[in-house]
């Protein structure tokens, strides 16, 4: 798969300029998509922070590449055309989450992020000099140094003296608290979303997140005592905050901003439910992720690029009402901090998960009223825009199913 | 023999020294090779041979990549965009330069690279011997490059020395697929080095004619 990416990116981006034909960049990822329904992986993931070695695509993972292969097509389709630079960045990042995914090394886990959150950090600062820009690169890239720099402590056992659990542990939370932009390291994805095309933000949002928020599934469960301590006490609290302040800035926030409001949200409570092995904490950050994967591309775009019907449709799939998957992800991670921390927590998460409610229900609206006049598009592309709504709603009407089908996560 | 860890520890902080203070075109390919060169005595008295060798290459090619990657680039049409030497946000005229802040935060590093190597066991190494020492340092002086970077380069010399102080460290620490995984993550050095050198020569900046004497 990770060949099928680069091959398939490199011809794009030589040749598709050549040819006057970048609008058919979507085929880049549609290759990659191909790749991955053929080579169907089995069985579970392997889990970089044991340290087992190999290099294996286990059933959900395979999954996933597939989802977010599709994804970046369907958002190359709805994007205006990309240059020869989007294209090679699309394809790294799809190439190098697909790694990322399938090894077991914790060495290569991390290296993978690095390269991919520095690429997507230049691309940025390429396409927008500024502040906001230079800091994605920056925090994107030192976040991901601090996976690598885990590496060389894991695995981490029960054995292992105190100091080695929790410098571990600590570095992989803030790994993981950089990546997801959680506070106060995520300002670069609302500063960089406003200087640049919604569609630039994809190789980070469609393809290393996903990456990042399936492989950290499994790391409370993998740290001994000492480790796990650590890090819940970085993750949770960071995360609490950002999904707050993230809900709290959505309700002001513009129409173009809000779909990044709402996605650093979501990131924070999936974040606080790494803090827990809770299998409703896991069931419900994949629901989230599944969500993001199925409205990104379309929510993404330019309020007034993309149909207004299609892009209603997808924030009510966002608003958190049933049967919509945002529900069912958020009720899920809810319920399962709850359980593992007490109720102390919904003073936080409630408000939240309302805050959301809030902002969608005004998309919907602004979605309604901003309809572009005049904007014609090609047929396949206006079609294109309803696909993303109706797979996100398919997802919120069977939702355990999805997951079975998609994921092969029971 | 035992490997004489002070002689190991100070020529580990020369190097990291290098990566801080490097400025200028070639500054990816002198970072590599000072954390290649200031690594591959402690990886070779831990881990062998073979790993130093892997260090090395991977600086050599990083050195060759960055020229050859400018060279195409530059033979292709200008376009315009952020040069990597160029800082990306015009600074404001301060009391401390770039170099300064970076000197200033990789002092930080020194103290927390020196507890990790003296309370953290790693591998089969004792805690008490410090050999993770110049691997730490050099790592923890590129992340603060990474955290102080103004320019395209700066982030391009921090993933490249990052890449083999964590090679290093991999092989110190003996693990998992040890010497195909160093050589994957030490493959970052010439990685960074192909892309600011292709960004430099296709964003290069237009060659004004000198002013005539009237």
């Amino acid at each position: 798969m990770a060949i099928t990416w680069a091959v398939a990116g490199l011809l794009g981006a030589m040749l598709l300029p050549w040819t006057h034909r970048r609008r058919l960049a979507a085929l880049v990822p549609l290759a990659a998509a191909v790749a991955a329904l053929v080579s169907q992986g089995g069985g579970a993931d392997l889990i970089a922070a044991s340290a087992a070695g190999g290099l294996v695509l286990g059933r959900p993972a395979a999954g996933l590449v597939l989802l977010s292969a599709l994804s970046a097509a369907v958002c190359l389709l709805l994007s205006p055309p990309p240059d020869s630079g989007d294209v090679l960045l699309t394809a790294a990042c799809g190439a190098l989450s697909a790694v990322a995914l399938a090894t077991g090394s914790p060495l290569i886990w991390g290296a993978c992020f690095v390269a991919g959150a520095a690429l997507f950090g230049v691309r940025l600062v390429a396409a927008a000099p500024a502040r906001a820009t230079l800091a994605a690169a920056r925090v994107g890239t030192l976040g991901a140094a601090t996976l690598v720099a885990a590496s060389p402590f894991l695995p981490v056992d029960a054995a292992a003296v105190p100091p080695r659990a929790h410098l571990a542990a600590a570095l992989l939370a803030g790994g993981i608290a950089a990546g997801f932009g959680l506070m106060p390291l995520g300002g670069w994805v609302t500063g960089g979303r406003r200087l640049v095309r919604g569609a630039a933000m994809a190789p980070w949002s469609l393809l290393l997140l996903p990456a990042l928020l399936l492989s950290a599934q499994p790391l409370d469960s993998v740290l001994p005592a000492d480790g796990r301590i650590t890090f819940g006490a970085i993750l949770l609290p960071a995360g609490a905050v950002s999904a707050a302040w993230a809900a709290a800035r959505g309700l002001a926030a513009a129409d173009g901003d809000r779909y990044t409001r709402v996605l650093l949200a979501d990131l924070g409570l999936v974040a606080m439910g790494l803090a827990t092995p809770q299998a409703g904490a896991r069931l419900g950050s994949l629901l989230v992720m599944l969500t993001h994967l199925c409205v990104g591309p379309l929510l993404l775009q330019e309020p007034a690029s993309a149909g207004a019907r299609p892009r209603r449709l997808a924030w009510a799939a966002l608003s958190g009402i049933p049967p919509s998957p945002a529900f069912w992800g958020r009720f899920a991670l809810l319920t399962a901090l709850t359980t593992a921390f007490g109720g102390l927590l919904l003073v936080v998460t409630l408000p939240v998960a309302g805050a959301m409610l809030v902002i969608a229900l005004r998309a919907t609206v602004a979605a309604a009223s901003a309809a572009p006049a005049g904007v014609t598009r090609a047929r396949a592309v206006s079609l294109a825009a309803w696909v993303p709504a109706l797979a996100a709603v398919t997802v919120g009407l069977v939702p355990a199913a999805a997951l079975r089908a998609l994921l092969g996560v029971a | 023999m035992q490997p004489n860890e002070p002689l190991l520890a100070a020529v580990g902080f020369l190097a990291a020294v290098v990566v801080t203070l490097v400025d200028g075109r070639r500054a990816v390919t002198w970072a590599s090779l000072a954390a290649a060169l200031g690594l591959a005595p402690s990886v070779a008295a831990s881990y062998g041979a073979d790993g130093a060798v892997v260090l090395l290459a991977a600086a050599v090619a990083a050195g060759v990549a960055g020229v050859l990657s400018h060279a195409v680039a530059g033979r292709l049409p200008r376009v315009a965009g952020v040069d990597a030497v160029v800082p990306v946000v015009a600074g404001v005229e301060g009391l401390f330069g770039p170099r300064s802040i970076r000197v200033a935060t990789a002092v930080l590093v020194l103290p927390a690279a020196s507890w990790v190597s003296f309370n953290i066991p790693l591998g089969s190494a004792s805690t008490i011997s410090g050999v993770l020492f110049p691997a730490a340092v050099v790592g923890g002086c590129a992340g603060m490059r990474l955290l102080t970077a103004r320019t395209v380069l700066d982030i391009a010399v921090g993933v490249a020395a990052l890449g083999i102080a964590v090679a290093a460290a991999w092989f110190l620490s003996a693990g998992v697929d040890t010497l195909s995984s160093a050589a994957t993550v030490a493959a970052l050095a010439p990685g960074a080095a192909i892309t600011s050198g292709w960004l430099r020569g296709r964003h290069r900046a237009v060659r004004r004619p000198a002013p005539t004497a009237s």
